[in-house]
């Protein structure tokens, strides 16, 4: 009985949220795709070599009003667009809900590459030693 | 949005167009090209726009859209596009029941309810490229 009560009270919990996203078409939507869009925020620094398909939105209400669940909206519907990913990014957050909106774009000279993976704070760098010098792929190379 | 509707006193999408130069153009009647990312080369910008609303963007562009064709750009540069929230009180009003079994009666209360906004607000320029 215990159970079937937790299990309800969590199902409930799990419904108190939604999200709900848009678009509106500017370019030549494709095929939905099902690699997942790559999500740049805005002021992130991008190849010029991309073709803009639509501006995506996503609104999460209740327990979807944070950034987690808005990124993830756009994220899937630039997808059902057929597109490699979503720049621009931008969401603002009140108490109750949450909103993003971001432009979903198509490479048009393929992706760019990744760039280095982030360090999470306090975790260990890893380098490698050759000879007398370290080899540290994050830091500026020395003239 | 429709309780925010009714509580903000709105109706649609608000929208405003403000030609930046002293030349006015006929309002251009084609398919208007739309970017968030990018300036058109060689475009001249023949104004200011603006569309607000506690719509989604499928309501809120499309009236943007529409004002930068009556300024008679051709390319709608979108700037900005950013949602505010606020809290606003509404009167709610309730039916009751307040008599007895003998004298039935219905009551009304009326007491205020309190709902986040969101109002997106979408600001860009008009663009003429390629038009004389």
């Amino acid at each position: 009985m215990r159970r079937a009560l937790i299990a309800l009270a969590w199902v409930a919990c799990a419904a108190c949220g939604s999200t709900s996203t848009f678009h509106v078409v500017t370019g030549t939507p494709g095929r939905p795709t099902r690699v997942d869009p790559r999500v740049y925020l805005e002021g992130a620094s991008l190849p010029s070599d991309y073709t803009e398909v639509a501006i995506v939105q996503a609104i999460g209400r209740g327990t979807h009003a944070d950034l987690e669940h808005v990124v993830e909206g756009v994220r899937a519907e630039a997808a059902t667009l057929g597109c490699d990913a979503v720049i621009a990014t931008h969401a603002d957050s009140g108490q109750t809900q949450s909103s993003a909106v971001g432009v979903a774009v198509r490479w048009t000279a393929g992706p760019p590459p990744a760039s280095a993976p982030a360090r999470a704070a306090g975790a260990a760098v890893p380098w490698s030693p050759q000879g007398s010098t370290v080899v540290a792929p994050w830091a500026t190379p020395q003239p | 949005m429709a309780l925010g509707c009714a509580a903000m006193g709105c109706l649609g999408v608000h929208s405003v167009a403000m030609p930046t130069t002293a030349m006015r153009h006929r309002p251009f009647r084609g398919r208007v090209t739309v970017s968030l990312t990018r300036d058109p080369p060689g475009g001249a910008e023949v104004g200011v726009v603006e569309a607000s609303s506690v719509a989604t963007i499928d309501e809120v562009i499309p009236e943007l859209v529409e004002r930068v064709a009556q300024l008679g750009g051709n390319y709608a540069r979108i700037d900005r596009i950013v949602t505010r929230y606020e809290w606003v009180s509404q009167p709610v009003t309730q039916s009751y029941q307040c008599g007895t079994f003998r004298f039935p009666n219905y009551c009304t209360r009326t007491y205020m309810q309190q709902h986040e906004v969101a109002t997106l607000r979408a600001t860009g320029r008009a663009f003429r490229v390629g038009l004389p």
